[in-house]
């Protein structure tokens, strides 16, 4: 894939683009929130609580602990949030350049395992055992394994799992598959959406069942060797 | 103010945990539950005053436990919670709703809703 091939995308994103972007930033926003909420309360109960003692209730050093302790991890848990935010936000900087997929990969799935647990679905990814560095676009990649994973979702029941791996296919190719459980075919107009975005990336999309379990197949060229 | 019971439920553990113990230094009597269907469950056994009710919640989600809780329990006044910043231009407070806050929840303002629930229940 060279630059060329999105060339067009990068100036002007399409529609879905923006609505890929808008839902990823939008659940992010909404954890953020949740985090912000967590600390607010929290440094209001600690104001709770020195406005009892100064009306002689003890103050339990444990109790103040625990409360610094959870500001700590909800603050930890803000800025990992934002760092993954931050990544995603600069796959798009360039339309084409080279990057590990497992990290992109496992970015993507800490900022979208929100949807898939909203739903009560496991989302479970299995790394590739060396890295894999690619050259191809990473806001395609991140945009059709959203897209599949949330038209799963789309038709999941609580407790179904949904399975991401990533490995080296050949030389050049690396593979990414999702598995879960069939629920139904995705709409004909899906399937053409994902394959034309591959398609941008040179690479292909193959759907197809076995037994009662519906697999996605990702085939992106551009591995280094 | 110290007959009143409130039942919270949000997935956020930390957040309805705390706001759990505030409301208790306020003479409310509160308790939380971290999913929809736990929370349906939860007002079939015992019965609350108000109930505050996170909209995005795993598993049912907020609108259809509301709708649930509503059908079996129509006199219990029920106050949404989002962590969306606010209800957006477009977008009407869900039906069935006494009242809609957004996060972070201004405690006061909260107290302040569940005295008015009450009231109107």
């Amino acid at each position: 894939m060279t630059p060329d091939d999105n060339n067009g995308r990068s100036q002007k994103l399409k529609n879905g683009d923006l609505a890929f972007f808008g839902a990823l930033t939008a659940s992010v926003s909404h954890e953020l929130n949740n985090i912000i909420s967590i600390i607010d309360q929290s440094a209001g109960l600690l104001t709770d609580l020195l406005a009892g003692a100064q009306s002689g209730r003890p103050l339990s050093p444990e109790q103040l602990e625990r409360i610094a302790d959870r500001i700590k991890y909800q603050t930890g848990r803000g800025v990992d949030f934002i760092r993954r935010l931050n990544a995603f936000a600069h796959s798009t900087d360039e339309p084409v350049r080279e990057f590990e997929l497992n990290q992109l990969v496992e970015n993507l799935a800490a900022l979208t395992v929100r949807f898939a647990s909203l739903k009560g679905v496991n989302l479970k990814v299995t790394y590739s055992d060396q890295p894999l560095n690619i050259i191809t676009s990473p806001f395609l990649i991140q945009q059709v394994l959203y897209l599949i994973i949330k038209n799963i979702l789309d038709r999941a029941l609580k407790n179904d799992d949904i399975a991401l791996s990533i490995e080296r296919h050949d030389r050049t190719h690396a593979r990414l598959v999702v598995t879960s459980m069939a629920r139904g075919e995705p709409e004909p107009q899906k399937a053409a959406e994902w394959k034309a975005l591959v398609g941008i990336m040179k690479g292909e999309v193959f759907i197809s069942t076995q037994g009662e379990k519906i697999i996605f197949e990702i085939l992106v060229p551009g591995v280094r060797t | 103010m110290s007959d009143i019971k409130v039942l919270l439920v949000d997935d956020e553990e930390e957040l309805v945990s705390t706001l759990v113990e505030r409301l208790g230094y306020r003479q409310i009597k509160a308790q939380f539950i971290l999913n929809g269907a736990a929370a349906i469950q939860k007002m079939r056994e015992e019965s609350f005053d108000v109930v505050v009710l996170d909209l995005k919640l795993p598993g049912i989600s907020g609108i259809e436990t509301m709708r649930v809780i509503k059908k079996e329990h129509p006199l219990v006044p029920i106050i949404l919670i989002t962590g969306h910043g606010s209800l957006g231009d477009n977008q009407e407070m869900p039906k069935g709703a006494f009242e809609y806050l957004p996060k972070p929840i201004d405690l006061e303002i909260l107290i302040q809703k569940i005295k008015q629930a009450v009231t109107v229940k």
